[in-house]
């Protein structure tokens, strides 16, 4: 079974993007994140708090021609989130409703752009 | 399955769905099977979007626990065919094309039973 490999397929709010060569995206489940401290008595002090899913360095194709710069740009400017779904090299498919983190800016020299979004939900289908 | 509706309405729809497009079927298993599903009620278009609605024989129970039962097939454009027609096999092609069309993923592609896959691939036909 494959476990790794290329992107296969991106989809933002129903446009396809094509993944950059060799692209490595990184994956986050929602849920919750672990603080762990030790105590004076030599017990565990443990603060969970809650994590959004979606991913982190996604690196697009970016066709000028469509303007997929200003599409991603638009829907950050919304503030609203969008479907998104990623499927791996496995044929695994990841879908969630979510929206863009931090700066989008492209790399017209590469002709790429490096994305995150986050969302309540990140999961497989 | 129950069939809803009666031949010749079927073949009214068919023939109404066809002068839309502009697309002429012959007689032989691919009308069969589109009639089938007419008559089954898993089959309509409409004809202001030109969009098929398509109700899957074997619906895709995705990993969420969510279900899809029905798709859209509209016309594809000019680069999701381009696209499709740089892999590698057939398969590859009609999977990335119906991704494209129906706005699934390809992960929920895959997973179309083959009658439904090749029903789809027959209401293409109709935009060719």
């Amino acid at each position: 079974m494959v476990r790794a490999g290329d992107i296969r397929q991106v989809t933002i709010q129903g446009r396809e993007f094509d993944p950059a060569p060799e692209t490595n995206v990184t994956i986050i489940l929602a849920g919750v994140t672990n603080e762990n401290a030790a105590t004076g008595n030599a017990g565990m002090h443990s603060t969970q708090r809650r994590k959004l899913g979606g991913f982190d360095a996604l690196t697009l194709s970016i066709d000028s021609g469509r303007q997929d710069y200003e599409f991603l740009q638009g829907i950050g400017n919304s503030g609203e989130t969008v479907p998104v779904t990623i499927t791996l090299a496995s044929n695994v498919t990841y879908s969630g409703a979510l929206a863009v983190e931090g700066e989008l800016s492209h790399n017209a020299g590469e002709g790429t752009l490096e994305l995150a979004m986050r969302g309540p939900k990140f999961e497989v289908i | 399955m129950k069939q809803v509706i009666d031949k010749q309405t079927a073949q009214g729809f068919l023939d109404d769905w066809m002068d839309s497009l502009g697309y002429s079927l012959d007689e032989g298993t691919e009308k069969e099977k589109i009639m089938q599903a007419i008559q089954e009620g898993r089959l309509d278009f409409d004809a202001e979007t030109e969009e098929f609605s398509y109700t899957l024989r074997k619906p895709i129970i995705l990993e969420n626990g969510q279900t899809v039962t029905q798709v859209k097939i509209y016309e594809p454009e000019a680069l999701a065919v381009q696209s499709a027609g740089k892999l590698k096999n057939e398969m590859e092609m009609t999977i990335r094309l119906l991704s494209s069309i129906t706005g699934q993923p390809l992960g929920v592609i895959n997973r179309l039973k083959l009658r439904d896959m090749t029903l789809m691939g027959y209401l293409i036909g109709f935009f060719s």
